[in-house]
């Protein structure tokens, strides 16, 4: 078959308009019937189901002819809106995707009351889970916050909708390849124990457990994570008995009772708690409010295939959990050890750290680029003398909220040469740059995006503090063996396979003696 | 350096070098096949002797490039409509030719050819208005205001 505005085969013409934009392939889908026709299959493969939306891909409604084109649904709302209203669409959607037999993409957006964001999700993986595309489903991506609670509005149908089959089970996707979460990122200050927070800092945690308790995804290679909490395997069986019961028989209660509804997904009781791997996964990324070296272990075991890790903490500074104990983090800390477990690593970004000024607690200051360097050197002789070539690019990261965020880049490379004593000489480039957020950080799709601009190391980054010096290391890295008793340290360590334990204040970074 | 003689669908051969044919996967397939350098012309039975020409030209001019790297991120690679200055100079010629181009290079498997190729026809589409396209590509509007009213509203629902 021939298109009518190209002489050309259908998949050249396909191919010419994989390059343009949708602006640009929206201008020519109204150029005539024809091209219409021919433009429709690229244009809807992505489409938004919201309010305004769905009579269109109702019979009849005009777009009912691109559903079985269509890869990527996004459902949302265009503003955050009552939890009635929500779960009206919701109901719809579910239903209206049965059609959709070609889906691949799925992105939830989802801000009403926690409870109710909990209860739609789940309504809506029951019914999704029937469907025959189901487990073709390659990427799931779910913003969900905590916004407006109410339960005034819902109708008869949205209550069955919600609560029917209560208690069935659903599993994830089982071709899953990429899921991206976010949660609570603007109520971040919320997170306190004393307004019954151990809730909200745990959604990290419990999503990665519950994908794990999912058997069978064996294809999933990609996690990126937004959210209070990350998994550890305390927190997870500290939570256990509060929030979940496998399974979910013995739970007739009132609904209303939160410590009583099961996680997503429901497997919980299938799984071994805490200890769920996923070595099929080779992109981490995680931001959070509050990340412990410990965490940074946990990690390691739980990813150990990981190419690219990425830790961001969403506050100024690098915490230990405890507030008062930050000072702790010097820049002598700054190695973070428990990443020379991951053998397969690429990329990884790591929050800058700070520690806070003696005797002035509300002042943090970053641990200088020197330093910085110093600790890269150290880890890069490590990875050396483990026999594993170190990372393309080591980053530091600070995230200033709603302000911007200023990164260190260590760009290693090998050249080819290899001299007498096997080791190849390598190269470094330190890039510094800084990068502006854009206002209203409250649509969380701008971290994800902020996330792409920076890949591209792109244009966005602020030159006037832009700085690059370049290094070179020796092969042994020779001028570093000052630290050699480290090496000793190491052994005396006794970490052996980054056991589950971790004591609080057990420090798990490199010790350099000024 | 070895010459191999391509025959054009209306019969005329070219000499070329080895190297510079050999852009094309599915001579440098043929080749490996054959084993050693053929003494008669290869036919390449679906392009002229114009179109040849221009793809020779480009093999010429491209004889040394790198393989083109790893397809890892091809999705914003794609987007990319950009093109090299000498490549854009090269493309400016009629529709009717640039569609044969594609199609050579596609026939003879010359990827980077044929990308070029499809990225310029697709920056005559970019930032254009629907008159302006219909211009470009001669496209007889059989939509009333209406329907094209319409059809703008369905298209919001389309996404990335």
């Amino acid at each position: 078959m021939r298109s009518i505005i190209f002489p050309l085969p259908w998949e050249l013409s396909l191919q010419i308009l994989s390059h343009l934009s949708l602006e640009d392939l929206k201008s020519l889908s109204v150029c005539s019937k024809e091209v219409r026709r021919f433009t429709s299959v690229v244009l809807f493969s992505g489409v938004k189901l919201c309010p305004g939306s769905v009579c269109y891909f109702e019979s009849g409604g005009g777009l009912e002819g691109v559903i079985e084109g269509v890869r990527s649904v996004r459902i949302a709302y265009p503003q955050p809106t009552l939890p009635s209203e929500y779960i009206s669409l919701f109901r719809t959607v579910a239903s209206l995707l049965s059609k959709f037999s070609g889906l691949k993409t799925l992105r939830i957006e989802l801000f009403t009351g926690l409870k109710e964001n909990r209860r739609i999700l789940n309504a809506v993986f029951k019914v999704l889970a029937g469907y025959s595309w189901y487990d073709g489903l390659r990427k799931l991506v779910i913003l969900w916050m905590d916004h407006m609670s109410s339960d005034n509005g819902f109708t008869p149908q949205d209550l069955d909708f919600l609560y029917s089959g209560k208690k069935g089970s659903w599993g994830w996707p089982k071709g899953l390849e990429e899921v991206y979460v976010a949660n609570q990122v603007m109520e971040g200050w919320r997170f306190r124990k004393d307004m019954g927070a151990a809730f909200y800092g745990t959604f990290g945690e419990g999503i990665v457990a519950d994908l794990g308790a999912c058997s069978g995804m064996v294809k999933l290679k990609r996690v990126e994570i937004i959210a209070f909490g990350i998994m550890t395997n305390r927190n997870w069986r500290g939570l256990r008995g509060r929030y979940l019961k496998a399974g979910g028989d013995d739970d007739d209660d009132d609904d209303d009772d939160i410590n009583n509804e099961t996680l997503l997904g429901g497997n919980d009781g299938d799984m071994m708690r805490g200890m769920v791997r996923f070595p099929t996964v080779t992109r981490l990324k995680i931001n959070v409010m509050k990340f412990e070296k410990k965490n940074l272990a946990e990690i390691v075991m739980r990813f150990p295939g990981l190419e690219e890790l990425s830790v961001l903490i969403l506050l100024e500074r690098l915490g230990d959990g405890s507030g008062a104990m930050v000072a702790k983090y010097f820049r002598n800390k700054v190695v973070w050890k428990d990443t020379l477990g991951l053998k397969k690593l690429k990329r990884v970004t790591l929050p800058w750290p700070s520690w806070v000024r003696e005797g002035d607690s509300s002042r943090t200051c970053e641990v200088e680029k020197e330093h910085l360097k110093d600790s890269v050197a150290w880890w890069v002789k490590q990875w050396m003398k483990m026999g594993i070539d170190p990372p393309e690019k080591v980053r530091f990261l600070q995230w200033k909220f709603e302000v911007g965020e200023e990164f260190l880049d260590f760009k290693i490379t090998k050249d080819g040469n290899i001299n007498g004593n096997g080791n190849g000489n390598f190269y470094w480039r330190v890039e510094n740059g800084k990068r502006k957020h854009p206002q209203g950080l409250d649509q969380l799709d701008s971290l994800w995006s902020l996330k792409e601009a920076i890949d591209k190391e792109s244009v966005d980054v602020d030159v006037g503090n832009w700085g690059v010096e370049e290094g070179i290391m020796g092969g042994n890295l020779g001028n570093l063996d000052e630290n050699e008793e480290d090496s000793k340290d190491d052994d005396e360590d006794g970490d052996d396979g980054y056991g589950s334990e971790f004591e609080e204040g057990e420090m798990h970074f490199e010790q350099w003696d000024e | 350096m070895s010459q191999i003689i391509l025959l054009s669908s209306d019969n005329v051969e070219m000499k070329v070098d080895k190297e510079v044919a050999e852009r094309s996967i599915l001579i440098k397939n043929m080749l490996e096949d054959v084993g050693e350098t053929p003494d008669q012309a290869i036919p390449i039975p679906n392009v002229n002797e114009g179109v040849l020409r221009k793809v020779i030209e480009w093999c010429e001019h491209h004889r040394n490039d790198p393989p083109p790297p790893a397809d890892e991120d091809s999705d914003s690679r794609k987007k990319s409509t950009d093109i090299e200055e000498w490549d854009q100079k090269f493309m400016q010629v009629d529709q009717e030719m640039l569609f044969e181009i594609i199609l050579a290079a596609n026939y003879l498997d010359i990827k980077p050819l044929l990308d070029v190729g499809c990225k310029t026809v697709a920056n005559m589409i970019k930032g254009k208005s629907p008159e302006e396209i219909r211009k470009t590509f001669n496209i007889q509007n059989d939509f009333t205001p209406e329907e094209e009213d319409q059809i703008r509203r369905e298209n919001e629902w389309a996404e990335e």
